[in-house]
C-alpha cells in the first residue's frame, strides 16, 4: 500500500510552485460560483455593480409558479427515480460484489456504458424507442379495441381488456413525468451498483456465513445480515442517484413532454435569454442543496465498517 | 478485493435475482433505444420526418459530405473540429488538474477537507457553471468592467460569445472530471519506489516523470477519457457561451432532433459518434485491462 | 430565510390543490401579457400552463415530439400552417362557440392558407426587421448594418429562424424573398456566413432584445413587437425600423391541436382573446399589431402611429410573407451549411 509521506524525499511534500498552482487552480474552481452567490443580492437587475444587498430575487423567486412547478417536477422525479433505481443498483451490485460468472468482465464494461455514453446519444435513441413503443401500442390498441367492438362474448372481454392495457401504455410512453423517469433510472442504476460494490469490497463475510450456518435462507442473510449492514454504502448510492437525477438536464430536456420541466430545464431556457437576477437565486439555492447533499453523502461514506479501506473518503467519481 | 466468491453453478437462482433486474432495465432501456437507433439511421426520411423504407445509405452519405448541391464535408468538418475541441479541453483539463490532484493526494490532514473542496463544483448543475461564465463574461461584467476599471480597455471586450469562451466553459466544466480519477491513482502510489530513485540520484524531475507519472497514468488516461466523452457530445456549452456561432456535433445531433426534424439523419451521426467512443472505450480496455476497470471504482 | 422555505413549500403544496381545468398553451416565448393570463385564469376557474418555443420549426418538432392529446392549442405563423394540416396536427374549430370572430378585421377573416378560417384565428401579426440601440447608432438605412458587420465594427445579433434570415439575406442581394434558384441561394449563403463571422451568433427574438438592452449587441435582427414592446422598456434606448431593401410581414395564428384534451377550454380562450379590450391591452403590452377590428380604437396612439406596427400602403408594398417552397430540402441545406461553417 502507498506510504504516505516520504518524509526524506523532497518530492513526497509540495513544493511553493505546486501550492501557489494548486491555490490558483481553486480559484479557478471556485470563482465562478462565488460570483453567481455574490449577484444572487445583488439589487441591480444587470452587471457588475453593486448596487446594495437585497433578498428581493428570492422572494420573486417564490411567487414564480413557473419555478414552484418545475420545483415539484423536478422533486417528483428525482424521488420516484432513485426509489427504484437504488432498489436494483442495491442488488446489481451486491450480485457482482459476491458472485463470480462468466462472462462477468464482459458484463462489468456493458454495465459501465450508461456512465460513459454521451448523454445526447442516449436521450436521442430514448426518443426514438419511446415514440416507436407509443406508436405501435396505440396501434394495437385501436385494433384491439375495434375488434373488441364486433366479436362477442369472452374473446371482445379480452380484447377489450388487452387494448386498454395498449392505450396505457401508449400515453404512458407519451413523453411525460414517466418517460423521464424511466430515463433517470437508467443511468442511476450503474452509479448505484459502482458505490454499493465498492462498498462491499472490504466486506466481512463471516457473519453472513455464522446466519447461514444457522439456517437461514439466501434471502434473509441478505435482509437481516447483509443489507443492515452496507446499508451506509447503499444510502449513500441513494443519494449520488438523487444528486444525478436532480442535475440531469440533457436526457431531461429530450424526455419530457409539455408541462413536466424540470429545473435545470428551465434554467436552460432562461439562460438563453441572457443573465437574469432570478436565474442567480435560483442558482444559489441549488448550490446550496448540492452542498447540503454532498456534506451528508462524506459523513455516510466514513461511516465504514472496520475492515474497509482507509480510502472511505469519497473517491466516488463516475 | 476479497475471499473468492463461492462458486456460481449452485448459486444461478441467487445471481438473477440480484444482477438479473439491473441487466434487463439496462437492456431494455439502453440497449434496444440504441438498436432502434441503429435501425432508424438505415431509413428513409420523407417530408417532414415520416419515416419509412427503404433502407437506405443516405444519411452516412451526407454524413461524409454527399449533398444535393455538390460533395461538401461540413459534417465531417464539424465532427473533426469537435474531436479538436474535445482534445484540447481534455488536455487543458490535465494541465490544470493533474497538479491539482497530485497537491491534494499529497496534504496529508487537509486531504478530505480538501477533496471536499473539490467536489462541491463537481457536483453543482452543469447549467449553473456554464451560466457562470456567461455572468463573468458579459460586456457589462466583472471581468469587463474589471479591466475597463483598472483602465486596461476602454470599452467593453466581446470576450462572449466567443470560441475561447466555449473552451473555458469546458474546462471549467471538466476539470473535476479528471482531478477524481487522478487523486485515486496518486493515492495509490509506491513512493517508497520514489524514494528508491532518490537513493539512487535521480533529482526531482527524474523522478517525477521516471516513477509517479506512470503510476498516476491509469488515473489520468480514465480523467481523459470522461472529459473527452463528455466533450465530444456537449451541444449546451457552445449554444450558451458560442451565440449558437460555433457549432460541434451535438449541436448538429440536437438540431436533427428539434427544428430541422430529421430523426434518421440525426441517428445516423448519433451512431458514427457513438461507435467512436465505444472504439476508445475498446482500445482502453485492451490497453488497461482489468486493472483500469479498478481504477473507476 | 426559512420564511422563504416555509412560503415555498406552502406554495409547493397549493400547486397539487390546483384548479382541474387546465389549458396547455404551446406559443412563442414571451408572448402573452401576463395579466391576461391571470384574467382567463380567475374568470374560468382554470389554469394556464404555458409551453413556449423560438422558431415555427421548433414549434413542429415539440408538437411531433410530444405527440397528441397534450397540447390544446399552438401559435405557428402563416407559412407553416398548410404543413400542420398536412401532417394532421390540428383540429377544425367550431365557429358556433366563438361568437366574438367577427371582430377580426376583414383582411384576416378567410386567409389563404386557411380559407373560411376553419382551423385558425389571427392572434397577432407582425414584421421583422432591425431593432438598434439608439443612443449609440443612428437609424439604419440598409439591412447592410447587419449582413456586413466588419464596415461598423459593432455588435450584431442574427436570428435563428432559416425562412426568415436567408430570405432577407435574399432580398439585400435583390433577389425573391422565397427564391428557388440554386445559384440565389448560394449566393444567400456566402452573405450569411460572413455576416455570421462578424455577429455575435444566432438568437431568437427575445433573446436578441435582451442582448440589446445589455449592450452585448447594437443591431439585432428581431420582430417588431420584441423590439417596442414593455419587456424591451426602461433599461435602453432601443428603436426598430425596417430599411428600404424590404421586410418580412407575418400573422400569428391560434389553433386548435387535433385530440386536445381540453377543446372547450381552448375555444373559450379563443374567444376571449378575440374580446376588444383583451386585444388591446395584448397589442398594447407586446407592441405586435392586431387583427381585431374591434380593438383597434384601445390601442395606443403612438403605436398606431409607428409605420412599422401599423404599416401604410408604401412600407407593406416592400414587405414580404414567407412562402411554401418546394424544395425545402435546398433551404435547410443552405441553413446547414451556414449554421456549420
Amino acid at each position: 500500500m502507498a506510504a504516505s509521506g516520504g518524509q526524506r524525499f523532497r518530492a513526497g511534500q509540495p513544493g511553493i510552485a505546486l501550492k501557489v498552482y494548486a491555490l490558483l487552480a481553486f480559484l479557478f474552481l471556485y470563482i465562478p460560483i462565488v460570483m453567481i452567490v455574490i449577484f444572487s443580492f445583488n439589487q441591480s437587475r444587470l452587471g457588475a455593480v453593486w448596487t446594495g444587498f437585497t433578498l428581493d430575487w428570492y422572494r420573486t423567486l417564490f411567487q414564480n409558479e413557473t419555478v414552484l412547478l418545475a420545483t415539484r417536477n423536478t422533486l417528483i422525479i428525482a424521488l420516484a427515480s432513485t426509489a427504484i433505481s437504488t432498489v436494483v443498483g442495491t442488488l446489481l451490485g451486491a450480485g457482482l460484489a459476491r458472485y463470480a460468472f462468466p462472462g462477468k468482465r464482459l458484463f462489468l464494461w456493458f454495465m459501465y456504458v450508461p456512465v460513459v455514453i454521451p448523454e445526447i446519444i442516449m436521450a436521442v435513441s430514448l426518443i426514438l424507442f419511446y415514440g416507436l413503443v407509443s406508436q405501435n401500442s396505440g396501434a394495437w390498441a385501436n385494433s384491439l379495441l375495434a375488434y373488441s367492438q364486433e366479436a362477442g362474448g369472452l374473446l371482445a372481454l379480452l380484447a377489450s381488456g388487452l387494448g386498454q392495457l395498449a392505450r396505457q401504455v401508449s400515453s404512458f410512453f407519451q413523453l411525460g413525468l414517466g418517460t423521464v423517469i424511466l430515463a433517470h433510472i437508467t443511468f442511476q442504476i450503474p452509479f448505484v451498483a459502482i458505490v454499493v460494490r465498492s462498498r462491499m469490497a472490504g466486506f466481512d463475510q463471516s457473519l453472513e456465513e455464522a446466519a447461514r450456518d444457522l439456517g437461514a435462507n439466501e434471502v434473509n442473510v441478505f435482509r437481516y445480515v447483509t443489507l443492515p449492514l452496507i446499508m451506509p454504502g447503499v444510502i449513500a448510492g441513494g443519494l449520488l442517484a438523487f444528486t444525478l437525477s436532480i442535475d440531469d438536464f440533457v436526457i431531461t430536456f429530450f424526455t419530457s413532454g409539455p408541462g413536466t420541466t424540470t429545473l435545470p430545464v428551465y434554467i436552460f431556457s432562461a439562460v438563453k435569454r441572457g443573465v437574469s437576477p432570478d436565474i442567480n437565486a435560483l442558482s444559489t439555492l441549488i448550490i446550496l442543496v448540492t452542498v447540503v447533499a454532498l456534506l451528508l453523502f462524506n459523513w455516510l461514506q466514513s461511516r465504514t465498517t472496520p475492515s474497509s479501506a482507509a480510502g472511505g473518503s469519497s473517491r466516488e467519481d463516475s | 478485493m476479497t475471499k473468492p466468491a463461492p462458486p456460481w453453478r449452485g448459486k444461478r437462482g441467487q445471481i438473477l435475482a440480484t444482477v438479473g433486474p439491473g441487466v434487463l432495465w439496462i437492456t431494455l432501456l439502453l440497449i434496444i433505444p440504441s438498436l432502434v437507433m441503429l435501425a432508424y439511421s438505415f431509413l428513409t426520411r420523407y417530408r417532414f420526418n415520416r419515416v419509412g423504407y427503404p433502407w437506405t445509405l443516405e444519411h452516412y452519405g451526407t454524413f461524409l459530405g454527399f449533398t444535393q448541391l455538390g460533395y461538401d464535408p461540413i459534417y465531417l468538418s464539424v465532427f473533426g473540429k469537435t474531436l479538436l475541441v474535445a482534445g484540447g479541453v481534455a488536455v487543458l483539463a490535465v494541465l490544470i488538474g493533474y497538479p491539482l490532484a497530485f497537491f491534494i493526494a499529497r496534504s496529508g490532514p487537509w486531504k478530505t477537507l480538501l477533496l471536499t473542496l473539490v467536489i462541491i463544483p463537481f457536483w453543482t448543475n452543469f447549467l449553473i457553471r456554464t451560466y457562470a461564465w456567461i455572468l463573468i463574461l458579459a460586456s457589462n461584467g466583472p471581468v469587463n468592467s474589471g479591466l475597463q476599471l483598472l483602465g486596461i480597455t476602454g470599452e467593453p471586450l466581446a470576450l462572449f460569445p466567443s470560441l475561447g469562451a466555449v473552451f473555458v466553459g469546458m474546462v471549467y466544466a471538466y476539470v473535476p472530471f479528471l482531478i477524481l480519477p487522478v487523486y485515486a491513482s496518486v493515492e495509490k502510489v509506491d513512493w517508497s519506489l520514489v524514494e528508491a530513485a532518490a537513493d539512487l540520484g535521480a533529482n526531482r524531475l527524474r523522478a517525477f516523470w521516471y516513477v509517479i507519472v506512470p503510476q498516476t497514468l491509469p488515473g489520468v488516461i480514465v480523467g481523459v477519457l470522461l472529459v473527452f466523452v463528455s466533450a465530444l457530445g456537449n451541444f449546451i456549452t457552445p449554444a450558451l457561451l458560442g451565440g449558437s456561432k460555433e457549432v460541434l456535433i451535438g449541436n448538429v445531433i440536437q438540431q436533427q432532433f428539434g427544428p430541422a426534424l430529421n430523426w434518421p439523419f440525426g441517428s445516423a451521426i448519433s451512431f458514427v459518434v457513438l461507435g467512436f467512443v465505444l472504439m476508445a472505450l475498446y482500445l482502453y480496455a485492451r490497453a488497461a485491462g482489468q486493472k483500469g476497470l479498478e481504477v473507476l471504482n | 430565510m426559512r420564511k422563504l422555505v416555509a412560503i415555498g413549500l406552502v406554495a409547493l403544496l397549493s400547486l397539487g390543490l390546483a384548479q382541474t381545468r387546465t389549458l396547455h398553451l404551446l406559443t412563442w416565448s414571451e408572448y402573452i401579457d401576463p395579466d391576461i393570463v391571470a384574467q382567463f385564469e380567475a374568470e374560468f376557474d382554470a389554469r394556464i400552463v404555458i409551453d413556449t418555443f423560438e422558431s415555427n420549426e421548433d414549434a413542429l418538432a415539440k408538437l411531433k415530439a410530444a405527440g397528441l392529446g397534450v397540447y390544446d392549442l399552438v401559435v405557428p405563423t402563416d407559412y407553416i400552417i398548410p404543413t400542420f394540416l398536412e401532417l394532421g396536427l390540428l383540429q377544425p374549430l367550431d365557429h358556433s362557440r366563438l361568437p366574438n370572430l367577427d371582430n377580426l378585421a376583414k383582411n384576416f377573416r378567410n386567409p389563404p392558407f386557411d380559407p373560411g378560417n376553419t382551423y385558425t384565428v389571427a392572434y397577432q401579426w407582425g414584421t421583422t426587421g432591425i431593432a438598434f440601440r439608439k443612443d449609440i447608432v443612428e437609424p439604419p438605412t440598409s439591412w447592410e448594418v447587419i449582413f456586413n458587420p466588419q464596415s461598423h465594427g459593432h455588435p450584431v445579433a442574427l436570428l435563428d429562424s432559416m425562412r426568415e434570415m436567408i430570405g432577407l439575406a435574399l432580398l439585400y442581394l435583390g433577389h425573391d424573398f422565397n427564391s428557388e434558384n440554386r445559384e440565389e441561394l448560394v449566393q444567400a449563403r456566402e452573405l450569411l456566413i460572413r455576416a455570421k463571422e462578424g455577429s455575435i451568433g444566432f438568437y431568437g427574438s427575445p433573446a436578441a432584445r435582451n442582448l440589446l438592452l445589455t449592450g452585448d449587441a447594437v443591431y439585432a435582427v428581431v420582430y417588431s413587437g420584441d423590439a417596442l414592446g414593455a419587456l424591451a422598456e426602461g433599461l435602453a434606448d432601443i428603436d426598430f425600423v425596417i430599411p428600404s431593401e424590404g421586410g418580412e410581414i407575418w400573422v400569428d395564428n391560434l389553433a386548435i391541436v387535433a385530440n386536445a384534451p381540453n377543446a372547450d377550454l381552448a375555444h373559450e380562450f379563443i374567444n376571449f382573446i378575440l374580446r376588444p379590450e383583451i386585444g388591446a391591452q395584448l397589442s398594447n403590452f407586446l407592441a405586435f399589431s392586431t387583427p381585431n377590428q374591434a380593438a383597434l380604437p384601445f390601442i395606443d396612439e403612438a403605436l398606431k402611429a409607428n409605420p412599422y406596427i401599423y404599416p401604410e400602403a408604401q412600407v407593406l408594398e416592400r414587405l414580404h410573407y414567407i412562402e411554401d417552397v418546394a424544395n425545402l430540402e435546398l433551404w435547410d441545406l443552405i441553413w446547414t451549411q451556414v449554421r456549420a461553417r
